[in-house]
């Protein structure tokens, strides 16, 4: 229950969202886009955010697209993960968003409010980062295609007033072999999912062109892909064990109550060493 | 004749409105002018309380009152009286309650709780077990010799320490069983506290009426006592205290104290005696209510080659948290069985509660054996390891028997102890012992299997009691009102099928009353212990016993013929020898019309008790002395699927046998069995209390308190092994609890014989056994 009241707004267009966003942030009311709304939900009712207004994009067509266009794919950012999940367009965004919370939640939380969540975990962005993505950002003056890389580092950086309108992924990139692997503090994650739990390591990886691209959440505070990561990991001229040592070497490995930072670097290991059977690449 | 009494698997009575959604429980309720109640509770561990400033909270519209500590000056607890219903000069737990606003509605409450500014002057935290009993520890309590203990003799404490209860068992002749013992084994074991998690978060209504009646409606297992608190600390009238308790959802112990019951009592007397609602959000649940208890235990135990057990020293140290609620009695049952269902003749055991900056402890199913039963067991492995022989039959040997004698000295029989040997032999069959406990498969895996035994009797003060009314009604089908709450395991519903089984009547052709009323509600003691079948229904067989009587003299009348002859059964009084000459119960229940129009009798009520009897407390330099009726022992098994690579496990199987006595309903005895042992396996691979330093609660919420979701159940195999408790209604035992009581211990032999470690603490999660294979302790 939040224990304060506030606006709730539901545009039809991206642009009546900024404006609106525009309006409410000039009359002081800390406004917030919202998706599935379960973090504004969670956090407002600890006390631990007063927005005064939120913005449902759930309501914007652009947000609820679901299509195949000249080699692209283009996802909506208000569609759920249990709808991505269900399309089955992008079998490693659905791997690694359809193991985040439980399958109500998922019901719940959109793409686009996983990428942008406060939460450090946001697997879903691990399928985007490996697959070199892009974004579309609606501001004030419009829209703007963006390769993730260029604005997600942590967190998506993008400027007060915009928001996270799709996601566009080559479809030939998203056709490529991957492997996908989630541990929690109780153990691996199967998928279909069989374990719920914020990841002690959750990994997502794709073999391009002979090349290892990986990208880990639960291992930092954020999800992240690495470009000295995927250097080391496709080092062949030394042995896959030194690779993998040499890999993990470069993350800032966090410790918390789900597994401290050792736990968390032997999982990783194991997880790496995994991905590369699996992706038969030695 | 239609009979459907005990033995058969009829649905539980309250299935078709729970399946359905059309179940209602506590705050499913409302009432016309219903205020509501939020609590603001502590951040810190252990505090003290400098101001507490509600200028904020009282100006927000639709506020009525703000009550704090200092409101009124009052200390609770069922053994000893340390608790103030809300923190008064100090806080003593993170979560602990510190003010109520009371409100319109909820989410002005809880704004205007946001709104009250308490500020605190922290001070030195006693967060574990260990730091409570080092030297010149801070102390929880500083006034501890001040509190006024509720019974004597129930509580011994050491004052200037935080330790608040000590329990001796001193059996035989230790001494002389050390020296027959040719090998000692000795461990030590650790296991946090945990949450209760009923899928319903506790709540209550209280309302105070314009002639000073104080109606509460809760969700609780302890209705009466509840009553009888609330009339003890306010000086109410008992009978001016009604409570009303539907349908629990769920309770595991959780809901044995009053708690909120007192808060909310406070809170409408606050707003003149209007209507307060109160309920806990699942972080209040977790972290202001009472859980279940921590322990540090030490075993030491010695056998001669042949297996026999000759010695054993035990040492339990109880995390009661800030307040002894009944953790102090916990320590107390642990101590009184604390060799496990093992014949042991020299022992010594001291089992210590201390206090700690957590939240306070309470029941939680098992009372405290599945906390000891962890070390003896994991201990019972090491000596089987120690002396080379398979551990199932290493507990074989040793199984309590008749003639054997617990560590308190009660006497057993096959009716108190029942048949320890059959259910291990079962389990053998069952879990395909012989086949081997450890297994690799490759690819890195093994399959590995643990065993454990139980044994638990009740802890129900001496003179525990309870009462039941049965009514028959026009058509002949009868009422049942027991004081019993239903708070899952289908209670009503087997006492419906022990009165249909006297009656020889169909149970479905009994109504059972589910709301408990203390205003016309018989009696019951409390709805835990395992001991609701045993005690209601025995004062179920009373009753009947009763109705019959009045019943064949109605008949005896009506058929003309002395009583002794006739019988009762399929809803008709029949005389023995000519089973035709009949009269349907339903034409004499509400009284007999003759012909001519004169009539005889009226409603036959029948009316029974129960009173528990030769329970005797403990000495306090022996332990001799008995506290329950009798035990139910088991045996448990579990089987896993390690992956020596990474640590990770799948549990494959479950399996308990359990000497039920006599099974009263087999599928909802089965259920309650594996819900038991779903419990007992969350305990042991991933549940625990995280206290950050400082005190601070880590993990007060479901997303990071880990549970057994629904997809990670393993196999269960449940079975029974049945030796009448002669004194038990059809000869059951109680079994409610034990479900839970092995499981961790067999979780945790048969991960050590996969990964070839001693783990010896909980929970077992993947990283715990990581670090115990790269030997650093926890």
């Amino acid at each position: 229950m939040i224990p304060f009241d506030f606006e709730y707004y539901r545009p039809d267009t991206p642009e009546e969202a900024v404006m609106l966003y525009d309006d409410l942030y000039k009359e002081g009311k800390n406004p917030l886009y919202y998706g599935g709304g379960t973090e504004i939900i969670s956090f407002s009712r600890l006390y631990q955010l007063y927005p005064g207004a939120v913005i449902d994009i759930k309501g914007i067509p652009e947000c609820n697209v679901l299509e195949q266009k000249n080699g692209y794919l283009v996802i909506g950012a208000a569609l759920t993960l249990s709808q991505i999940q269900e399309s089955n367009i992008f079998p490693l965004l659905i791997h690694c968003g359809g193991r985040v919370a439980d399958h109500t939640i998922r019901d719940k939380i959109t793409l686009g409010g996983n990428i942008c969540a406060k939460i450090p975990y946001r697997e879903a962005v691990l399928a985007l980062l490996t697959c070199d993505a892009d974004i579309m950002i609606q501001g004030t003056d419009g829209k703007k295609r963006v390769n993730i890389h260029e604005v997600f580092n942590q967190f998506l950086r993008i400027n007060k007033g915009e928001f996270l309108l799709q996601v566009i992924i080559n479809e030939k990139i998203a056709r490529l072999p991957f492997a996908s692997y989630k541990t929690t503090a109780d153990g691996a994650v199967a998928y279909p999912q069989d374990k719920i739990g914020y990841p002690v390591v959750s990994g997502a990886g794709i073999n391009k062109d002979g090349k290892l691209r990986v990208a880990v959440s639960g291992v930092c505070n954020y999800p992240v892909r690495l470009a000295e990561v995927d250097n080391a990991l496709n080092d062949t001229g030394i042995p896959r064990f030194e690779r993998i040592n040499n890999a993990v070497e470069f993350f800032p490995i966090i410790s918390d109550m789900e597994g401290s930072a050792d736990y968390r670097t032997f999982v990783l290991k194991n997880i790496l060493f995994d991905m590369m059977e699996r992706l038969e690449y030695y | 004749m239609e009979t459907v009494g005990i033995g058969v698997s009829i649905p539980r009575k309250e299935s078709p409105d729970k399946v359905t959604g059309l179940a209602r429980y506590n705050t499913d309720f409302t009432s016309p002018g219903l205020l509501y109640a939020w609590m603001v509770t502590s951040i810190y561990a252990h505090a003290n309380i400098k101001s507490i400033n509600i200028s904020d909270a009282i100006k927000i519209s639709g506020v009525h009152a703000v009550i704090t500590g200092d409101s009124y000056s009052l200390l609770c607890g069922p053994v000893i009286e340390d608790r103030p219903p809300l923190a008064k000069g100090k806080v003593r737990y993170f979560g602990e309650p510190v003010a109520v606003v009371v409100a319109d509605s909820e989410e002005k409450a809880k704004e205007a709780a946001g709104k009250i500014m308490v500020e605190y002057e922290p001070l030195p935290v006693v967060n574990s077990i260990k730091g409570a009993i080092k030297k010149g520890s801070p102390l929880v309590h500083e006034n501890l010799a001040f509190y006024k203990q509720v019974k004597p003799n129930e509580i011994f404490f050491k004052p200037g320490t935080n330790i608040v209860q000590h329990v001796k068992i001193r059996k035989g002749d230790l001494k002389k069983g050390w020296e027959q013992s040719e090998i000692v084994v000795e461990a030590e074991f650790s296991l946090p506290q945990s949450n209760h998690i009923a899928m319903e978060p506790r709540n209550v209504r209280a309302e105070i009426k314009g002639d000073g009646q104080v109606v509460i409606n809760t969700s609780t297992q302890a209705p009466f006592d509840v009553q009888e608190m609330l009339a003890q600390y306010f000086n109410l009238d008992a009978t001016r205290v009604i409570v009303h308790v539907p349908l629990v959802g769920g309770g595991f112990g959780g809901k044995t104290t009053a708690q909120l019951e007192i808060i909310a009592y406070l809170a409408s007397k606050a707003v003149n005696g209007r209507p307060v609602k109160l309920i806990e959000s699942r972080e209040q649940d977790m972290t202001s209510s009472p859980c279940h208890l921590g322990l540090e235990s030490k075993v030491k135990i010695g056998a001669s080659r042949d297996g026999k057990i000759q010695a054993a020293q035990f040492t339990f140290i109880v995390d009661v948290g800030a307040y002894v609620d009944s953790g102090s009695k916990m320590t107390r049952a642990m101590a009184a069985d604390c060799t496990g269902p093992y014949k042991i003749d020299n022992v010594r055991c001291d089992s210590y509660s201390v206090y700690t900056n957590h939240t306070y402890v309470t029941a939680f199913r098992g009372f405290g054996r599945l906390s000891y039963v962890f070390a003896i067991e994991r201990t019972m492995e090491k000596l089987a390891f120690a002396l080379g022989m398979d551990p199932l039959e290493l507990r074989l040997i040793n199984a309590l028997k008749p003639g054997d004698t617990t560590p308190t000295l009660v006497g057993l029989n096959y009716s108190n102890i029942g048949n320890l040997s059959e259910c291990l032999s079962r389990l053998k069959t069952l879990i395909n012992w012989d086949e081997g406990v450890r297994t690799e498969t490759g690819n890195y895996k093994v399959r590995s299997k643990g065993v454990s035994c139980l044994w638990k009797t009740s802890s129900s003060p001496p003179d525990a009691t309870s009462g039941a009314i049965i009514t028959i009604n026009r058509d002949g089908t009868l009422n049942l009102n027991v004081g019993a709450v239903e708070i899952g395991p289908g209670t009503k519903t087997s006492l419906a099928q022990i009165l249909a089984e006297r009656l020889k009547m169909d149970a479905n052709k009994i109504h059972v009353a589910m709301e408990v009323n203390t205003g016309v509600s018989p009696n019951h003691w409390k709805t835990v212990a395992s001991m609701t079948n045993y005690m209601v229904g025995n004062a179920v067989l009373d009753a009947a016993e009763d109705l019959i009587h009045q019943i064949l003299k109605i008949a005896s009348i009506v058929l003309m013929c002395p009583p002794e002859v006739l019988e009762v059964g399929g809803g008709k009084v029949y005389m023995k020898e000519e089973p035709q000459i009949s009269i349907d119960i339903k034409e004499i229940g509400n009284g007999y019309e003759n012909p001519n129009g004169h009539s005889i009798g009226g409603q036959i009520i029948g009316r029974g008790n129960f009173i528990m009897h030769q329970l005797l407390p403990m000495d306090h330099a022996t332990g001799r002395g008995r506290l329950g009726p009798a035990w139910a022992v088991g045996a448990q098994a579990v089987e896993v699927e390690f992956d020596t690579r990474n640590c990770t496990y799948k549990i494959l199987k479950a399996a308990t046998v359990i000497d039920a006595g006599k099974v009263l309903n087999p599928k909802c005895a089965k259920g309650v069995v594996m819900g038991g042992m779903c419990m007992g396996l969350g305990y042991g691979s991933r549940e625990q209390n995280l206290y950050a330093q400082g005190g601070k609660r880590e993990n007060p919420q479901l997303r990071t308190y880990h549970l057994m979701r629904f997809g990670e159940n393993p196999e269960y195999i449940v079975d029974f092994v049945e030796t009448p408790h002669v004194i038990g209604p059809y000869g059951m035992r109680g079994i409610a609890e034990h479900g839970i009581i092995g499981i961790p211990a067999a979780l945790a032999n048969a991960l050590s014989v996969a990964a070839q470690v001693e783990l010896n603490c909980t929970p077992l999660t993947p990283e715990v056994i990581w670090r115990t294979k790269k030997g650093e302790s926890k």
